[in-house]
Protein backbone atom coordinates (compact mmCIF):
# COMPACT_ATOMS: atom_id res chain seq x y z
CA UNK A 1 0.00 0.00 0.00
CA UNK A 2 1.26 3.45 -0.83
CA UNK A 3 1.73 5.82 2.06
CA UNK A 4 0.91 9.49 1.66
CA UNK A 5 3.77 12.01 1.60
CA UNK A 6 2.79 13.22 5.06
CA UNK A 7 2.90 9.72 6.52
CA UNK A 8 6.27 9.12 4.89
CA UNK A 9 7.60 12.39 6.24
CA UNK A 10 6.63 11.52 9.82
CA UNK A 11 7.81 7.95 9.36
CA UNK A 12 11.22 8.99 8.07
CA UNK A 13 11.61 11.99 10.37
CA UNK A 14 9.51 11.22 13.42
CA UNK A 15 9.09 14.22 15.72
CA UNK A 16 9.52 14.02 19.47
CA UNK A 17 10.66 10.43 19.80
CA UNK A 18 11.77 9.59 23.30
CA UNK A 19 10.58 9.42 26.84
CA UNK A 20 9.78 11.70 29.73
CA UNK A 21 10.40 10.92 33.38
CA UNK A 22 7.27 9.10 34.50
CA UNK A 23 8.07 9.74 38.18
CA UNK A 24 7.54 13.47 37.54
CA UNK A 25 4.10 14.49 38.81
CA UNK A 26 3.69 16.76 35.79
CA UNK A 27 4.21 13.91 33.34
CA UNK A 28 1.36 11.75 32.09
CA UNK A 29 1.92 8.48 30.27
CA UNK A 30 -0.49 6.79 27.89
CA UNK A 31 0.39 3.24 26.95
CA UNK A 32 -1.82 1.58 24.36
CA UNK A 33 -1.67 -1.36 22.00
CA UNK A 34 -3.27 -3.00 19.00
CA UNK A 35 -2.99 -6.75 19.49
CA UNK A 36 -4.04 -7.68 15.96
CA UNK A 37 -0.96 -5.89 14.56
CA UNK A 38 1.16 -6.33 17.69
CA UNK A 39 1.63 -2.56 17.86
CA UNK A 40 2.53 -0.78 21.08
CA UNK A 41 2.48 2.99 21.53
CA UNK A 42 3.68 5.13 24.42
CA UNK A 43 2.69 8.78 24.44
CA UNK A 44 3.80 11.12 27.20
CA UNK A 45 3.00 14.71 27.97
CA UNK A 46 4.44 17.19 30.43
CA UNK A 47 2.27 20.02 31.69
CA UNK A 48 3.40 23.35 33.13
CA UNK A 49 1.88 25.11 36.15
CA UNK A 50 -1.02 26.41 34.06
CA UNK A 51 -2.08 23.02 32.78
CA UNK A 52 -0.60 23.69 29.36
CA UNK A 53 1.26 20.87 27.62
CA UNK A 54 4.84 22.07 27.32
CA UNK A 55 6.41 18.87 26.04
CA UNK A 56 5.33 15.62 24.42
CA UNK A 57 7.26 12.49 23.50
CA UNK A 58 6.30 9.20 21.95
CA UNK A 59 7.64 5.78 21.13
CA UNK A 60 5.70 3.55 18.77
CA UNK A 61 6.49 0.06 17.54
CA UNK A 62 4.16 -0.45 14.64
CA UNK A 63 3.47 0.38 11.04
CA UNK A 64 4.20 3.70 9.32
CA UNK A 65 0.67 4.97 9.91
CA UNK A 66 0.85 4.27 13.64
CA UNK A 67 4.21 6.02 13.90
CA UNK A 68 3.00 8.98 11.84
CA UNK A 69 -0.23 9.28 13.87
CA UNK A 70 1.62 9.47 17.16
CA UNK A 71 4.36 11.71 15.79
CA UNK A 72 1.81 14.20 14.44
CA UNK A 73 -0.13 14.11 17.68
CA UNK A 74 2.92 15.09 19.76
CA UNK A 75 3.33 18.12 17.50
CA UNK A 76 -0.30 19.07 17.83
CA UNK A 77 -0.65 18.84 21.60
CA UNK A 78 2.32 21.01 22.49
CA UNK A 79 1.12 24.40 23.66
CA UNK A 80 -2.45 23.22 24.17
CA UNK A 81 -4.30 22.99 27.47
CA UNK A 82 -5.28 19.52 28.63
CA UNK A 83 -8.94 20.19 27.89
CA UNK A 84 -8.08 21.47 24.45
CA UNK A 85 -5.94 18.40 23.77
CA UNK A 86 -8.82 16.15 24.83
CA UNK A 87 -10.81 17.49 21.92
CA UNK A 88 -8.45 16.15 19.25
CA UNK A 89 -10.25 13.42 17.33
CA UNK A 90 -8.73 10.52 15.46
CA UNK A 91 -10.61 11.81 12.41
CA UNK A 92 -8.47 14.99 12.47
CA UNK A 93 -5.29 12.90 12.48
CA UNK A 94 -6.52 10.56 9.75
CA UNK A 95 -7.59 13.51 7.56
CA UNK A 96 -4.32 15.38 8.04
CA UNK A 97 -2.26 12.29 7.16
CA UNK A 98 -4.61 11.08 4.45
CA UNK A 99 -4.90 7.64 6.02
CA UNK A 100 -6.80 5.04 3.97
CA UNK A 101 -9.78 3.29 5.65
CA UNK A 102 -7.73 0.20 6.60
CA UNK A 103 -5.35 2.44 8.58
CA UNK A 104 -7.92 4.51 10.44
CA UNK A 105 -7.42 2.27 13.48
CA UNK A 106 -3.87 3.65 13.78
CA UNK A 107 -5.25 7.13 14.36
CA UNK A 108 -7.74 5.69 16.86
CA UNK A 109 -4.79 4.21 18.72
CA UNK A 110 -3.12 7.64 18.88
CA UNK A 111 -6.32 9.24 20.20
CA UNK A 112 -6.58 6.51 22.84
CA UNK A 113 -2.96 7.19 23.79
CA UNK A 114 -3.35 10.94 24.31
CA UNK A 115 -6.55 10.42 26.30
CA UNK A 116 -4.77 7.91 28.52
CA UNK A 117 -1.83 10.30 29.00
CA UNK A 118 -4.17 13.15 29.93
CA UNK A 119 -6.11 10.93 32.35
CA UNK A 120 -2.82 9.81 33.89
CA UNK A 121 -1.48 13.31 34.53
CA UNK A 122 -4.85 14.46 35.90
CA UNK A 123 -4.89 11.51 38.27
CA UNK A 124 -1.34 12.25 39.42
CA UNK A 125 -2.13 15.87 40.10
CA UNK A 126 -5.17 14.91 42.10
CA UNK A 127 -8.57 16.58 42.13
CA UNK A 128 -7.86 20.09 40.86
CA UNK A 129 -9.97 23.21 41.27
CA UNK A 130 -12.45 22.03 38.63
CA UNK B 1 -19.16 -33.41 -3.99
CA UNK B 2 -18.61 -32.31 -0.40
CA UNK B 3 -20.81 -30.57 2.10
CA UNK B 4 -19.76 -27.70 4.29
CA UNK B 5 -19.68 -28.60 7.96
CA UNK B 6 -20.78 -26.40 10.87
CA UNK B 7 -17.23 -25.40 11.60
CA UNK B 8 -13.67 -25.97 10.44
CA UNK B 9 -13.01 -28.66 13.03
CA UNK B 10 -15.89 -30.89 12.06
CA UNK B 11 -14.99 -30.29 8.43
CA UNK B 12 -11.82 -32.25 9.12
CA UNK B 13 -13.52 -34.61 11.59
CA UNK B 14 -11.54 -33.21 14.48
CA UNK B 15 -12.81 -32.45 17.98
CA UNK B 16 -13.37 -28.75 18.65
CA UNK B 17 -10.58 -27.56 20.93
CA UNK B 18 -7.22 -25.85 21.08
CA UNK B 19 -5.21 -29.06 21.27
CA UNK B 20 -5.14 -30.47 17.79
CA UNK B 21 -3.86 -33.58 16.04
CA UNK B 22 -1.86 -31.92 13.28
CA UNK B 23 -1.07 -35.19 11.48
CA UNK B 24 -4.74 -35.94 11.27
CA UNK B 25 -5.49 -32.41 10.11
CA UNK B 26 -2.89 -32.76 7.34
CA UNK B 27 -4.24 -36.15 6.26
CA UNK B 28 -7.86 -35.04 6.21
CA UNK B 29 -7.00 -31.87 4.36
CA UNK B 30 -5.12 -33.76 1.64
CA UNK B 31 -7.98 -36.24 1.20
CA UNK B 32 -10.64 -33.56 0.92
CA UNK B 33 -8.47 -31.48 -1.34
CA UNK B 34 -8.34 -34.33 -3.82
CA UNK B 35 -12.12 -34.62 -3.81
CA UNK B 36 -12.72 -30.97 -4.61
CA UNK B 37 -9.70 -30.38 -6.82
CA UNK B 38 -10.99 -28.18 -9.67
CA UNK B 39 -9.05 -30.27 -12.22
CA UNK B 40 -11.40 -33.15 -11.53
CA UNK B 41 -14.29 -31.02 -12.72
CA UNK B 42 -12.66 -29.75 -15.88
CA UNK B 43 -15.19 -31.67 -17.95
CA UNK B 44 -18.12 -30.92 -15.65
CA UNK B 45 -20.62 -28.10 -16.09
CA UNK B 46 -19.87 -24.50 -15.06
CA UNK B 47 -21.89 -24.83 -11.90
CA UNK B 48 -19.97 -27.88 -10.69
CA UNK B 49 -16.66 -26.32 -11.58
CA UNK B 50 -17.44 -23.11 -9.76
CA UNK B 51 -18.55 -25.09 -6.75
CA UNK B 52 -15.28 -27.04 -6.73
CA UNK B 53 -13.28 -23.81 -6.83
CA UNK B 54 -15.27 -22.34 -3.96
CA UNK B 55 -14.96 -25.49 -1.85
CA UNK B 56 -11.27 -25.71 -2.55
CA UNK B 57 -10.64 -22.17 -1.34
CA UNK B 58 -12.89 -22.75 1.67
CA UNK B 59 -10.85 -25.83 2.59
CA UNK B 60 -7.61 -23.90 2.24
CA UNK B 61 -8.89 -21.19 4.54
CA UNK B 62 -10.12 -23.75 7.06
CA UNK B 63 -6.81 -25.61 6.96
CA UNK B 64 -4.64 -22.50 7.33
CA UNK B 65 -6.79 -21.31 10.21
CA UNK B 66 -6.55 -24.55 12.16
CA UNK B 67 -2.88 -25.12 11.40
CA UNK B 68 -1.74 -21.82 12.92
CA UNK B 69 -1.82 -21.85 16.74
CA UNK B 70 -2.68 -18.14 16.81
CA UNK B 71 -5.38 -18.22 14.15
CA UNK B 72 -6.83 -21.38 15.69
CA UNK B 73 -7.10 -19.61 19.04
CA UNK B 74 -8.87 -16.64 17.47
CA UNK B 75 -11.22 -18.94 15.56
CA UNK B 76 -12.16 -20.84 18.71
CA UNK B 77 -13.06 -17.58 20.42
CA UNK B 78 -15.12 -16.52 17.42
CA UNK B 79 -16.97 -19.83 17.58
CA UNK B 80 -17.87 -18.87 21.15
CA UNK B 81 -19.21 -15.54 19.96
CA UNK B 82 -16.23 -13.46 21.10
CA UNK B 83 -15.39 -10.69 18.64
CA UNK B 84 -11.61 -10.66 18.96
CA UNK B 85 -11.19 -7.96 16.32
CA UNK B 86 -13.09 -5.40 18.33
CA UNK B 87 -10.54 -4.42 20.98
CA UNK B 88 -10.91 -1.60 23.48
CA UNK B 89 -7.89 -0.42 25.43
CA UNK B 90 -9.70 -1.42 28.61
CA UNK B 91 -9.57 -5.03 27.36
CA UNK B 92 -5.79 -4.92 27.61
CA UNK B 93 -3.81 -5.37 30.77
CA UNK B 94 -1.58 -2.28 31.33
CA UNK B 95 1.19 -4.55 32.59
CA UNK B 96 1.08 -6.50 29.35
CA UNK B 97 1.51 -3.27 27.37
CA UNK B 98 4.38 -2.05 29.55
CA UNK B 99 6.10 -5.39 29.18
CA UNK B 100 5.65 -5.45 25.41
CA UNK B 101 7.05 -1.94 25.18
CA UNK B 102 10.02 -2.97 27.30
CA UNK B 103 10.66 -6.05 25.14
CA UNK B 104 10.42 -4.08 21.91
CA UNK B 105 12.77 -1.41 23.28
CA UNK B 106 15.27 -4.04 24.39
CA UNK B 107 15.21 -5.58 20.93
CA UNK B 108 15.49 -2.20 19.20
CA UNK B 109 18.51 -1.23 21.29
CA UNK B 110 20.54 -4.35 20.50
CA UNK B 111 23.53 -3.69 18.28
CA UNK B 112 22.95 -4.89 14.72
CA UNK B 113 25.96 -7.17 14.64
CA UNK B 114 27.13 -10.52 15.98
CA UNK B 115 27.66 -9.15 19.48
CA UNK B 116 23.85 -9.18 19.84
CA UNK B 117 23.50 -12.91 19.24
CA UNK B 118 23.59 -14.04 22.82
CA UNK B 119 20.92 -11.57 23.89
CA UNK B 120 18.86 -12.41 20.83
CA UNK B 121 19.02 -16.06 21.84
CA UNK B 122 17.85 -15.18 25.33
CA UNK B 123 14.98 -13.08 24.00
CA UNK B 124 13.91 -15.77 21.58
CA UNK B 125 14.05 -18.50 24.20
CA UNK B 126 12.13 -16.57 26.81
CA UNK B 127 9.51 -15.45 24.28
CA UNK B 128 9.17 -19.06 23.12
CA UNK B 129 8.68 -20.49 26.59
CA UNK B 130 6.30 -17.70 27.56
CA UNK B 131 4.29 -18.41 24.42
CA UNK B 132 4.16 -22.13 25.21
CA UNK B 133 2.95 -21.38 28.74
CA UNK B 134 0.31 -18.93 27.59
CA UNK B 135 -0.96 -21.40 24.99
CA UNK B 136 -1.50 -23.98 27.71
CA UNK B 137 -3.29 -21.42 29.83
CA UNK B 138 -5.41 -20.42 26.86
CA UNK B 139 -6.41 -24.04 26.25
CA UNK B 140 -7.29 -24.38 29.93
CA UNK B 141 -9.36 -21.18 30.05
CA UNK B 142 -11.25 -22.19 26.95
CA UNK B 143 -11.93 -25.68 28.29
CA UNK B 144 -13.32 -24.10 31.46
CA UNK B 145 -15.41 -21.70 29.41
CA UNK B 146 -13.61 -18.76 30.98
CA UNK B 147 -13.93 -16.63 27.86
CA UNK B 148 -12.85 -13.37 29.47
CA UNK B 149 -9.57 -14.92 30.54
CA UNK B 150 -9.17 -16.72 27.20
CA UNK B 151 -9.63 -13.48 25.35
CA UNK B 152 -6.96 -11.72 27.41
CA UNK B 153 -4.58 -14.61 26.83
CA UNK B 154 -5.34 -14.51 23.13
CA UNK B 155 -4.25 -10.87 22.98
CA UNK B 156 -1.03 -11.78 24.74
CA UNK B 157 -0.49 -14.59 22.22
CA UNK B 158 -0.92 -12.01 19.46
CA UNK B 159 1.73 -9.72 20.95
CA UNK B 160 4.15 -12.56 21.66
CA UNK B 161 3.78 -13.98 18.16
CA UNK B 162 4.48 -10.54 16.71
CA UNK B 163 7.50 -10.21 18.98
CA UNK B 164 8.89 -13.47 17.64
CA UNK B 165 8.52 -12.13 14.11
CA UNK B 166 10.41 -8.99 15.13
CA UNK B 167 13.22 -11.05 16.67
CA UNK B 168 13.49 -13.04 13.44
CA UNK B 169 13.71 -9.80 11.45
CA UNK B 170 16.65 -8.62 13.54
CA UNK B 171 18.35 -11.98 13.11
CA UNK B 172 17.84 -11.77 9.35
CA UNK B 173 19.30 -8.28 9.35
CA UNK B 174 22.45 -9.54 11.09
CA UNK B 175 22.74 -12.68 8.96
CA UNK B 176 21.21 -11.93 5.59
CA UNK B 177 21.19 -15.22 3.71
Amino acid sequence: MAYSDKVLDHYENPRNVGRLDDSDANVGTGMVGAPACGDVMRLQIKVDGNGVIEDAKFKTYGCGSAIASSSLLTEWVKGRSLDDATRIRNRDIADELGLPPVKIHCSVLAEDAIKAAIADVKKKQGPAEE
Amino acid sequence: MLSIADNYFSQFELPVGYEIDLDRLNRQFRQLQVIVHPDRYAAAGDEQRLRAIKLSSYLNEAYETLKSPLRRAGYLLRLQGVDVDQVEQSDLDPELLFEQMRLRETLAELPRDESALEQLDDLRRSAGSRLARRREEFAGSLALDNLEQARKLFHELQFLTKFQVEIAKVEDAIFPD
